[in-house]
């Protein structure tokens, strides 16, 4: 049932019959210099909602809100597609970004019955909608940032890593701790008994996965820097290492054809701490 | 004086806050030394450069020590802060870093520990382990927060030069926050444009009385489940919130 006192075209309750629908279907972020832009496609199939666009009478809208901003883009609805730029610097390193389209009304409208409606709308009734009020909003789609705990490393545990601790593996998009059955039941115990202990516990794994992912990246830079992976990593390493980019710190790094570990070890330790929030310390994601 | 920014690390931030608390439990008193506290922060870097900021201790002190009502101090602080929140070189520093409770903790224990007291804690027998968690460590809902939130408050509402604006936050505060507290005002609009329909209603008393303060943002709140406020033009918006809140003053 619609929580609007008139028609909605809702991701909940709507008030549109089934088949009418308005959704964001794909989300995309990018990084243009000190921007982070994204990108999405919105579907829209009602004829009603459609021709009072066209009429300028109503207009589309995606609403980005983040921990610490929001604010409204027009999207072009002939391509039901827009792009949002947003500076890095505004995004918290573990900000959850979300993403709503509205249509809304551009002025006072009178909404009269149309086939597409719920029957419970048919008669005589108008409905008295005024300038800005919604007329349908979409599913809400979200981005972690940065979040490590989602998206960038993940844990999982490994029967046939029993008797021998845990293991780094890097993944397309993803990097992968994975730990035997031992080491996960260690684990079980100092998180349910000793909550403070465990975030110096998490620390040490995500700074270890730090140091293997810098000196992997360092060696393999030429085959890695298009991966997905690479690229998560390379906005935390930009932000919180000192160095302006990778081949940069490759350059310094690299010592004779041998890696300098003092470095490696000294960026992986800014990494652990410059940026990385508590939440993404905590990627206690382990079974226990 | 001339400062780098810095914050307590984060794989260090909940053992010193128990470390605080715990103290206190057994003390009655905040103690944690410089020495202490300089081993568990460190620089903040942005773009691999240290960030260094300026400030007049005497300033603040000054407005703290002041005649003035304790909503002026907040506001005038506020402003200061928000102001001296830029690198030394004018850059303005991230403001993701400047939402980071850690900095705050390190800054409430160090850069602006006479402040923090002052403002918020001079009767000692009112300390509690919740006071020191969210004045010094800054957990917690944001709004319920120290110097943090003085300085956020500035930030949403764009008011480092207006002391209007600021001022009149900090007095309707508990309306203010109301709005603060929801989801909407994470557009900056909406908090300045509601702080800006309270002036445009003359600063009506009632709107900060008991029967009022949940009232006016509460009917703000529903009117914005319908009608999207970050929609509006910011003009447009003001005379829309100021209109709700006379509707909602006109009832009985």
């Amino acid at each position: 049932m619609s929580k609007y006192p008139y028609p909605v075209l809702n991701d909940e309750g709507s008030s549109y019959k089934e088949g009418v629908v308005f959704e964001i279907t794909y989300v995309r972020n990018s990084f243009m210099g000190e921007k982070m832009i994204f990108e999405l496609d919105v579907n829209m199939n009602s004829e009603c909602l459609k021709t009072l666009i066209l009429e300028n009478r109503a207009k589309m809208y995606a609403k980005l809100q983040s921990n610490i901003f929001a604010f409204l883009v027009p999207i072009d609805v002939v391509e039901g597609k827009c792009y949002i730029d947003v500076e890095v610097s505004k995004i918290q390193a573990n900000d959850t970004l979300r993403f709503v389209a509205y249509v809304l009304a551009n002025e006072d409208i009178e909404l009269a019955y149309h086939e597409e409606m719920l029957d419970i709308y048919q008669g005589d009734y108008i409905a008295k909608v005024r300038k800005k009020d919604v007329l349908a909003k979409s599913n809400e789609e979200t981005l972690s940032y940065n979040s490590s705990n989602n998206d960038f490393i993940k844990f999982s545990v490994m029967d046939e890593l029993s008797g021998n601790g845990y293991c780094i593996k890097i993944n397309e998009n993803f990097i992968n701790v994975c730990v035997g059955p031992e080491f996960n039941g260690a684990y079980g115990i100092v998180k349910n008994n000793k909550k403070e202990v465990c975030n110096v516990f998490d620390s040490h794994l995500v700074f270890e996965v730090f140091v293997f992912a810098l000196v992997e990246f360092v060696q393999e830079y030429e085959d890695s820097k298009n991966k997905e992976v690479y690229l998560l990593f390379e906005q935390i390493f930009m932000q919180t290492s000192g160095y302006k980019d990778m081949a940069s710190f490759i350059t310094n790094v690299m010592d004779d054809g041998k890696i300098d570990m003092a470095q490696i070890y000294e960026v992986a330790h800014k990494m652990v701490n410059n940026q990385i929030e508590n939440s993404i310390i905590a990627v206690s994601k382990m079974e226990v | 004086m001339e400062v780098y920014l810095k914050r307590v690390k984060r794989t260090e931030f909940d053992e010193l806050m128990k470390t605080v608390t715990d103290r206190f439990v057994q003390t009655k008193c905040i103690e944690l030394s410089d020495e202490e506290l300089e081993s568990v922060s460190e620089n903040v870097v942005v773009n691999g450069k240290l960030i260094r900021f300026s400030y007049n201790p005497n300033e603040y002190m000054n407005i703290v020590n002041s005649e003035l009502q304790t909503y002026e101090k907040l506001a005038k602080i506020g402003m200061k802060l928000h102001k001296d929140s830029k690198d030394i070189d004018g850059t303005i520093i991230p403001t993701n870093i400047m939402y980071e409770k850690e900095v705050w903790t390190y800054l409430s224990f160090k850069i602006f520990a006479d402040v923090v007291k002052k403002l918020r804690l001079d009767d000692d027998d009112k300390m509690n382990v919740d006071k020191i968690e969210r004045f010094y460590f800054n957990v917690r809902t944001r709004s319920r927060t120290g110097l943090l939130f003085v300085w956020s408050m500035i930030d949403i509402l764009g008011s480092e030069d207006e002391e209007e604006i600021s001022r009149v936050a900090f007095h309707f505060i508990d309306p203010v926050k109301a709005i603060y507290e929801r989801a909407m005002s994470r557009n900056p609009i909406i908090l300045r444009a509601f702080v800006e329909s309270i002036i445009k209603n003359g600063c009506d008393a009632r709107i900060k009385n008991a029967k009022y303060k949940t009232k006016v943002p509460k009917n703000i709140s529903c009117f914005a489940r319908i009608s999207i406020l970050d929609a509006y033009e910011y003009s447009e918006l003001v005379d829309t919130i100021t209109f709700q809140i006379k509707e909602v003053l006109n009832t009985v």
